[in-house]
């Protein structure tokens, strides 16, 4: 936006006789904004030229405010009240219209450079306690920023609007005019030095021919010779005039250099003014006479779209940022937005549905694999049957029936017969082995289990559970195939035990787990996940989760399609502490793996939780050598070498992972 | 390869009149052709438009149509051509006042000169590259005839490196263009005048990702067929061009361009490669009856020189009454008849086999034989017996990878052989993630050697959508969409070939609940994308570009396989940000299922007509798309490495900068210290 210092600041205003100009809005009620509309309507193709970027138009709106982007419409939408200036011709409203556009094509340049302008003004100013001085202070920075991107953004109207270059009858170009109008007074004097040397400088790059009139201190800064990465300047407003002043350097780059450059000089002179109280707000009424006291809230007294443009500014450099996003990302934040949605309105609380994400974000780096591990379990066989066709040019033997049927085209042109017959053989029917997959998930909600570790539980049963319901979803959209069954059993032990996810009568019966849509099971799923989380059942007895299991297993129709490889049954412990029920676990977990088709594995998870050496990251790789070290006491007689302690709980799924890809190798040997 | 080339003149270095042209110049100079190019279009247009009598009858018509209808003519607003043409003109006056028509004048004839410049080195080069092509495939030739010559490793290096410079060509003229913006927007719009043409005379459209692909295909193939009677096995998704290009193979490597083509499917038997016992009818035609009857009755004399002449009558007469009623009837007879593969290798002609994976393994088996015959030998079938000869050559396309091929119970010499023929063809190669507007690269980037993101497939649309100068003219998101249906196109085509959303990228913990992707019945082809695009603008546009994906995707698979349908819709408006508006709101798709309802709700009167405005799209901003490249800058060349290595180091310092920063600022973060001091 442009800085009109003679406009901003009423107590510069006061010293001049002319009236102060009056604010935009008061100014919208006078003229028809309709009637602005259609005249400012020749400018929408200079949206392009600016912005130039393809997608991006322009639209004059005279119920906007002010202006915006609509990241919907791609649209900038800008109020014709803002380019209505009541002291500006044509050229030049034209040359301030194209300025908000300058801008605009900053943002669209690197968005993220853009706002990052708007953050580091804030950080600036965050040190200080004085909450009028910090707003001060944090306007002084903004007023910085948006100088030097003032001076940029102009070099990049320029370039691109022919009509701007054109000089008027005076010699001057509309830049000169207009700049002639915001600083009518060369003398900067009577503002605070930092103003001084930003406004010096942004005056001398649009008006070169003039000569500014500044504190000795600012004239210095501004006209000794600079040297910039080994380049030589006569001065530093050369520097400026050819590296700021210019539509060629990148925004990013330009930051950069205003960081390196001008920026330690600004900071200098603002700690100055704020020493010498130019810079503290409580002083800063206007002083009768118009003393020395100067008002440096340039919010102060500034038109009201001045302040909102900053935002209308920071929010549109928003927009564009997203508009630039990859559509993956688009679809994830519409995806979350969604998720979010359902999980609410079939009753989850915010917090509530906050770990749900967690856990997925988190339970992301294995989920496809174990998906894949899933179906590595299956085994396609293809049964062929031979069939015989007739109705061919040639082949095996003669069709009687179809001699019969083409009659006419045997008397008239038989060598366009097909009444031969031919043998193929062809898929009769795809058969999968086995056509039931049962996961036990037994896990440990004792006391002693810490928050991190029914984290990672959390994850691991999430990840585990829900690639098992998604792998039967897969089967099931698979064109022809019969969708594998699945059966997920979710048990909490203590001192009790609890099923997390109690089947329903028909599931239990069946021993199947039903996933279509309508049955819930998505949310039945994650209040069971949910719940490993929170539901606390204080001491270690795993026995009787395990009996619940074995039970399950033992039943006629189990063992039936356990024994003819029909059925695989994984079941998986994760515990933190060594259980009390010794004896009995013992002796159901060698049954269980004696079992055919059965697979009982245990998972310790330690008692300190984070292991000393980082954990690799090589989620790339295939091979998951997890951090194992021997498991201790009563765990390590229970499971024997079924049971496996880790190191760090944060390899814990991958852990899991492995475990399940060493189930599949011998299942399938 | 850009270092060799010469110079053309550059900005500055023109001895003109003016020393010096300024940026700002030659940026309104620039403008200035487009706007330029864009009135010449419309003007050529309008002059041929009048010259069509019915065209001025019916305006006469119209205008009398008004008069009665009490509408007064001059409130009539002017056509949109019209408009157009105003508009053009205008901003060619506008720039011609801010520079002043010497300027113009000037700069215009130096532009020219530019391009000419480039137009004389780009034609050299296109003729070099004719010529070279030939002189390598001649050589390829003479080589293979000299056996002493084609197993000497040395010579095919020296043919490779040659290959590789002839390959480079296309490059050479873009690094060219890029001397001078001038040259640059020259050399897009001619590209895209030249597609045009193609496309309306051909229907194909060769993007330069296509082109590089077909040239590195035919390299390859040639390597394998020339000299020999070699096989090739193009694989390649359903749908990516492998036919055409089969045929063009066929064409190009048949000595007079003739070929042999069979389109396999499943029920296929050896016989219908090879010969195929036809039936045939034998029956005489009535001319011949006397002369049948004569011969007959010659025979029985000579047999019988005994008889008397009465009973030689009486007999002639029996005789001339057998054969008139024998050639009454019609008499059948079985015949073989020789079927494509026999006469390919027999008459030594391409053969080309298209989806040959339809063949049933027996089939295939069947051509082993023939597949392992020299020329000149003879192999024989049952009791037949061919020469095959010089030029058989054997081109197989399949949709399936090498796995497949293997897992045939085939004869293992058979499955070498075609292994080792295997050629692999893909899919146009198209970004599907990043966002138009952030797909085109700066000139520093290029500089670096940075290629721009795939857009094959949004090229070919560009291609329909401008007209034959190069200029379009549609609402203002048009390319937006174009480039959006390019990115979801790309996506379903990577999907229906096995891929997944991670195999891509574009996984994230809110796909988890995506089912996998299974599309074998709905194959989106180059064709069903050109239909979308062609159908949109012959429309002008009317309807959002949505209502024409519905209608020529969506709503057709919907009746053939929901199921793909609804995979095909939700990764529209996943990736290609369509069907958001909520005229689509009655279409439901779960991603768990891929179940889809309410496709039959939407009618076109639902779909609001697209309210966007047209615009001129500017020959810069197409060049620019059309690429992926910024225009080169007017700033001299050394210029441009200058302030890149001020730039670059200016970045490594504020990365160091940053990096700093950030050390700094967890070091003051007493949680991160204590943990790292654990």
């Amino acid at each position: 936006m442009f800085n009109e210092p003679e406009k901003k600041f009423s107590i510069q205003r006061e010293d001049s006789k002319e009236e102060r100009p009056k604010h935009p809005k008061e100014r919208i009620e006078e003229k028809d904004t309709k009637e602005l509309e259609e005249k400012f309507a020749y400018l929408k193709p200079l949206a392009d030229i600016i912005s130039g970027t393809a997608g991006i138009s322009m639209r004059l709106d005279s119920s906007a405010d002010t202006f915006y982007f609509d990241s919907k419409k791609r649209e900038i939408v800008i109020s014709p009240t803002l380019i209505e200036e009541a002291d500006l011709d044509d050229e030049e409203q034209l040359f301030s219209f194209a300025h908000e556009l300058g801008h605009f094509t900053q943002a669209l340049q690197d968005p993220d450079a853009y706002l990052s302008t708007f953050e580091y003004a804030k950080e600036k100013a965050s040190d200080v306690s004085n909450p009028a001085l910090r707003k001060s202070i944090q306007d002084a920075w903004s007023l910085y920023f948006n100088t030097f991107l003032d001076v940029h953004s102009n070099s990049i109207v320029e370039r691109r609007t022919v009509s701007l270059q054109k000089t008027k009858e005076d010699g001057d170009l509309p830049r000169h005019a207009l700049y002639k109008k915001l600083f009518p007074s060369p003398d900067l004097t009577k503002n605070p030095l930092n103003v001084q040397f930003i406004y010096g400088a942004l005056r001398k790059a649009m008006l070169p021919e003039e000569d500014i009139v500044v504190d000795p201190s600012v004239e210095s800064a501004l006209s000794s010779p600079f040297s910039y990465f080994g380049k030589e300047y006569a001065s530093l407003q050369e520097f400026i005039d050819k590296e700021f002043f210019n539509p060629d350097v990148p925004l990013p780059i330009l930051l950069a250099r205003m960081q390196r450059t001008v920026e330690p000089i600004f900071e200098q002179f603002l700690e100055k003014d704020i020493e010498e109280g130019k810079q503290n707000p409580q002083d800063l009424k206007p002083q009768e006479g118009g003393g020395s006291g100067n008002s440096l809230d340039p919010t102060d007294d500034m038109p009201e779209p001045c302040h909102s443009r900053t935002d209308a500014f920071k929010d549109a450099a928003k927009k564009i940022k997203e508009d630039k996003a990859p559509a993956s990302e688009k679809s994830k934040k519409e995806a979350k937005k969604r998720f979010e949605e359902e999980q609410k309105s079939v009753g989850f609380s915010e917090s509530e549905i906050k770990k749900m994400e967690q856990i997925m974000r988190n339970a992301n780096e294995i989920y496809r694999d174990l998906v894949d591990l899933w179906e590595a379990f299956l085994q396609v066989s293809v049964k062929m049957e031979a069939v015989e066709e007739s109705g061919f040019f040639s082949g095996r033997n003669i069709s009687a029936k179809e001699i019969t049927k083409q009659l006419p085209l045997l008397l008239a042109e038989p060598e366009n017969l097909r009444a031969f017959t031919r043998r193929f053989s062809q898929e009769a029917q795809e058969t999968l082995e086995p056509k039931k997959i049962s996961l036990y998930l037994v896990l440990d909600l004792s006391g002693s289990m810490s928050r991190e570790k029914r984290l990672a539980t959390q994850e691991a049963a999430y990840a585990v559970g829900k690639s098992l319901i998604q792998f039967r979803r897969n089967t099931e959209v698979k064109q022809g195939a019969t969708p594998i069954d699945i059966n997920l059993r979710v048990l909490g032990f203590g001192d009790s035990t609890e099923d997390l996810l109690p089947p329903r009568p028909e599931e239990e019966k069946e021993r199947s787990l039903s996933t279509d849509a309508g049955e819930g099971i998505d949310q039945r799923f994650w209040k069971a996940i949910l719940e490993i989380g929170v539901k606390d059942l204080s001491g270690t007895q795993d026995a009787e989760a395990l009996e619940i299991v074995l039970k399950d297993l033992n039943s006629a129709q189990a063992k039936d399609s356990l024994e003819d490889n029909e059925e695989i049954a994984i079941v998986l412990e994760i515990t933190d502490g060594d259980t009390m029920t010794a004896m009995d676990s013992s002796k159901i977990i060698k049954e269980l793996n004696k079992t055919k088709s059965v697979f009982a594995r245990g998972i310790q998870i330690p008692g300190l939780g984070y292991s000393e050496t980082p954990v690799k990251d090589d989620t790339k790789e295939k091979e998951l050598p997890p951090e194992l070290i021997s498991p201790s006491g009563t765990f390590s007689e229970v499971w024997g070498e079924d049971g496996l302690r880790l190191d760090d709980i944060r390899t814990l799924k991958k852990v899991m992972l492995t475990l399940l890809a060493d189930a599949i190798n011998r299942n399938k040997d | 390869m850009s270092s060799s080339i010469e110079q053309s003149p550059s900005f500055e270095g023109d001895k003109g009149k003016k020393d010096k042209v300024s940026p700002k110049e030659r940026d309104n100079m620039l403008e200035y052709w487009s706007l330029k190019n864009h009135e010449a279009a419309l003007e050529g247009a309008d002059k041929k438009l009048v010259k069509i009598d019915a065209f001025q009858e019916s305006e006469d018509l119209v205008s009398r149509l008004n008069s009665i209808r009490g509408f007064n003519e001059e409130e009539e607003s002017e056509t949109e051509m019209a408009q157009d043409l105003q508009k053009a003109k205008e901003g060619i006056r506008e720039i011609e006042e801010t520079l002043g028509e010497d300027t113009v004048e000037e700069l215009k004839q130096e532009g020219l000169q530019r391009i000419r410049a480039f137009e004389r080195k780009r034609r050299e080069l296109l003729k070099i590259e004719e010529d070279l092509k030939q002189a390598i495939n001649q050589t390829i030739s003479k080589i293979y005839q000299d056996p002493e010559l084609s197993e000497s490793s040395g010579v095919w290096d020296r043919i490779n490196r040659l290959q590789e410079q002839l390959a480079s060509i296309p490059e050479a003229i873009e690094t060219l263009s890029r001397q001078s913006p001038e040259a640059f927007l020259w050399n897009q719009v001619k590209w895209l005048r030249e597609q045009k043409r193609l496309f309306e005379s051909s229907g194909i459209i060769e993007t330069p990702g296509i082109k590089k692909i077909t040239g590195e295909i035919f390299q390859d193939v040639r390597k394998k067929l020339e000299g020999r009677n070699g096989i090739v096995t193009l694989l390649g998704p359903t749908g990516s061009g492998k036919t055409v290009l089969a045929r063009k193979i066929g064409e190009e490597f048949s000595i007079d361009g003739e070929y042999e083509f069979v389109s396999a499917h499943s029920k296929m038997l050896p016989e219908d490669l090879l010969y195929r016992l036809g039936i045939k009818v034998d029956s005489v035609e009535a001319e011949d009856v006397p002369e049948l009857i004569k011969e007959a009755q010659d025979r029985y004399e000579q047999k019988n020189p005994d008889l008397d002449n009465k009973e030689l009558e009486q007999a002639k007469q029996t005789i001339a009454r057998v054969v008139q009623d024998q050639a009454k009837e019609k008499a059948f007879k079985t015949e073989k008849i020789e079927e494509a593969v026999i006469r390919a290798a027999s008459e030594g002609k391409v053969l080309v086999i298209d989806e040959f994976n339809y063949l049933p393994p027996e089939t295939l088996a069947s051509l082993n034989n023939l597949l392992s015959t020299r020329p000149g030998e003879v192999v024989s079938f049952g009791d037949d017996q061919i020469e095959v000869h010089e030029g058989f050559r054997v081109v197989f396309t399949g949709n399936v990878g090498e796995e497949y091929i293997k897992r045939q119970k085939l004869d293992p010499a058979l499955v070498n052989r075609v292994l080792s023929g295997i050629v692999k063809y893909e899919y146009p190669p198209q970004e599907i993630d990043r966002p138009l507007n952030d797909s085109v690269l700066d000139s520093e980037s290029i500089e670096a050697g940075e290629d721009p993101p795939n857009r094959d497939l949004f090229l070919s649309g560009l291609v329909q959508l401008a007209d034959r100068n190069g200029n379009l003219v549609a609402p203002e998101d048009t390319l937006e969409k174009t480039w959006d249906l390019s990115r979801a196109f790309a996506l379903i085509q990577q999907l229906a070939e096995g891929k997944d959303l991670r195999d891509l990228g574009i996984e994230n913990e809110y796909t988890q609940d995506v089912s996998s992707f299974d599309i074998d019945t709905v194959f989106l082809s180059f064709r069903d994308f050109n239909n979308v695009i062609r159908e949109w603008s012959l429309d002008s546009y009317a309807k959002p570009i949505d209502w024409y994906v519905y209608k020529n995707i969506i709503r057709p698979a919907s009746v053939v396989d929901p199921k793909e349908a609804a995979q095909l819709y939700w990764s529209f408006k996943q990736q290609g940000q369509m069907f958001k508006g909520d005229e689509w709101s009655d279409i439901k798709v779960n991603p768990q299922t891929w179940s889809i309802s309410g496709t039959f709700k939407i009618s076109e009167d639902d779909i609001p007509s697209n309210k966007v405005e047209n615009k001129l799209f500017g020959v810069k901003e197409l060049a620019e798309l059309a690429s992926g490249e910024e225009a080169p800058s007017v700033v001299k060349s050394e210029q441009i490495a200058d302030r890149k290595q001020q730039i670059d180091s200016e970045q490594i310092y504020l990365e160091m900068e940053k990096y700093l920063e950030e050390m700094e600022k967890d070091l003051r973060d007493e949680s991160f210290v204590e943990e790292l001091c654990a």
